[in-house]
């Protein structure tokens, strides 16, 4: 089943910044169709995880337990732009000296624009 | 999430050795290895920073720590036909690199980057049964100073025997959203896509192998899968499992588990539904002895029977593995990826042990090797 013929407040998506109400009010559902994805499920720029989960049943029950053993599954191939950094491309050394998350979580650090990649 | 939630399996230690002591020598016929009295079983799988581990699953140890130059990622592995060399998908999803495990060398290395041209592959990884070719696709970005141009996704053939700076024999446009790939004896490459995807690496032909996305069942929703993980050599197939709901939206909706299955022997193909849709499965292989039983894995293992469409068995793991793979006679079960250990279970699901490792698999495959 596909949505693209339907606009984002008809899916329940509101948007909440700026950036999102432009886009609600630029793209006609046509002019979605003209949106090619990349030919990734991954990479960051391609994905469309919004930055939270919840599993196909509804819940959270399902998803990765616990959380730190599935941080890096989802860091590496950008499966979670929002929470974590770009570490395919931007911020490839985020992970460094924390190759266990499970024992080295407490290391990872937030990054800002203009820090050392 | 809440850990404290997590059901832990607690086995007593003298049942954990006693089945650690079980042999896992194999007959050297069997592995056409006529040189040697016997050839052996190991694991091999790549974790963080950047080694590739070869494990004896018997002795439940180490037996050899590669380091791989370069950072991890994706850790995608597929094996030469004599299993003595590893073909990793290294370096943040951009170098393929070939490595001896009997000897750590690095024989091979291929990026599909350069000249302001930046490639990733999204696990799509394989080498031909005789195993002189190695195959990958490559989705590519040119980079320019302001703006980013997407690049037709590219098929790329490499010769095995090319070194460390190889560049390949031959390129052809390959579909998009192609992440896992198996090299059946037909000659074929078959692609995990929208579709599974027939394509002749000889001319580029591509062809729809498996409808997925494109299939013509009325009754049926669009299936939904996932792709990462490239096992298959015990069994020498090429599966990719989906879920999928039957009467979608009606009072008889009912949800199913089932697999798309190439069998590179023969390149026969087959699409069906094995079991109801109860829990996630992120990967899936067959019993080698009989291939309609299937063992699933993610933070429950499951054993799936499509002969008569029923959940075997299930149990709660201490934590979520990724990779799933059996041992060559299917006496046992290996998990790996997501974390910092591989689990051991016999087909009956006893907990046979663990291996940790210093760093985790996240995405990386866990294969069984014979040399």
């Amino acid at each position: 089943m596909t949505n693209n013929k339907k606009n984002l407040t008809a899916l329940g998506l509101a948007p909440l910044n700026r950036k999102a109400r432009e886009m609600e009010r630029a793209a006609s559902p046509e002019a979605l169709e003209e949106v090619q994805a990349m030919q990734t499920i991954a990479g960051c720029t391609s994905s469309f995880d919004p930055g939270w989960e919840v599993d196909p049943f509804g819940g959270v029950a399902s998803l990765c337990q616990p959380m730190e053993a599935d941080l890096y599954g989802c860091a590496d191939p950008c499966w979670w732009p929002a929470q974590v950094p770009d570490t395919m491309n931007t911020y490839p050394q985020w992970g460094d000296g924390a190759d266990r998350a499970e024992d080295d979580w407490r290391k990872f650090d937030s990054v800002y624009p203009g820090d050392e990649k | 999430m809440n850990t404290s939630e997590m059901k832990r399996l607690t086995l007593p230690l003298i049942g954990l050795l006693a089945f650690a002591a079980q042999p896992l020598v194999v007959n050297a016929a069997v592995a056409g290895e006529a040189s040697a009295d016997e050839v052996r079983e190991y694991l091999v799988t790549m974790a963080r920073p950047n080694q590739l581990y070869v494990i004896d699953p018997e002795a439940q140890e180490v037996v050899r720590t590669c380091d791989v130059e370069g950072d991890f990622g994706s850790g995608t592995l597929q094996l030469s036909p004599d299993d003595r060399i590893a073909y990793v998908l290294h370096n943040r999803w951009e170098d393929v690199v070939g490595i001896d495990l009997t000897s750590c060398e690095e024989v091979f290395r291929a990026s599909g980057s350069g000249n302001s041209i930046r490639a990733k592959s999204i696990a799509s990884l394989a080498v031909s049964p005789d195993g002189s070719r190695l195959y990958s696709i490559w989705d590519r970005v040119r980079l320019g100073i302001d703006h980013y141009e997407v690049l037709e996704p590219q098929l790329a053939v490499y010769d095995t025997t090319a070194g460390l700076a190889a560049e390949p024999l031959t390129t052809f446009p390959a579909p998009r959203q192609v992440t896992t790939m198996g090299a059946a004896e037909d000659g074929y490459l078959y692609l995990a896509g929208a579709d599974i995807y027939r394509l002749d690496p000889e001319s580029g032909e591509t062809e729809i192998a498996i409808a997925n996305r494109n299939w013509d069942r009325p009754s049926f929703s669009s299936p939904d899968s996932l792709a990462v993980w490239s096992m298959g050599e015990v069994t020498n197939e090429f599966l990719r499992p989906y879920t999928v709901a039957e009467h979608p939206g009606e009072e008889n909706e009912a949800w199913h588990w089932g697999v798309s299955r190439v069998d590179l022997a023969t390149g026969e193909t087959e699409n069906k539904e094995i079991v109801p849709f109860e829990f996630i499965i992120f990967s899936m292989v067959s019993d080698p002895r009989e291939r309609d039983v299937f063992y699933g894995v993610y933070t429950q293992l499951s054993k799936l029977d499509a002969r008569t469409q029923e959940i075997v068995d299930v149990i709660d793991l201490d934590h979520t593995y990724y990779s799933i793979n059996t041992s060559y006679d299917g006496s046992r079960i290996y998990l790996g990826g997501a974390s910092s250990d591989i689990a051991i279970y016999d087909d009956d699901f006893n907990d046979l042990g663990r291996i940790r490792l210093p760093g985790d698999m996240s995405t990386a495959t866990l294969k069984v090797a014979r040399f």
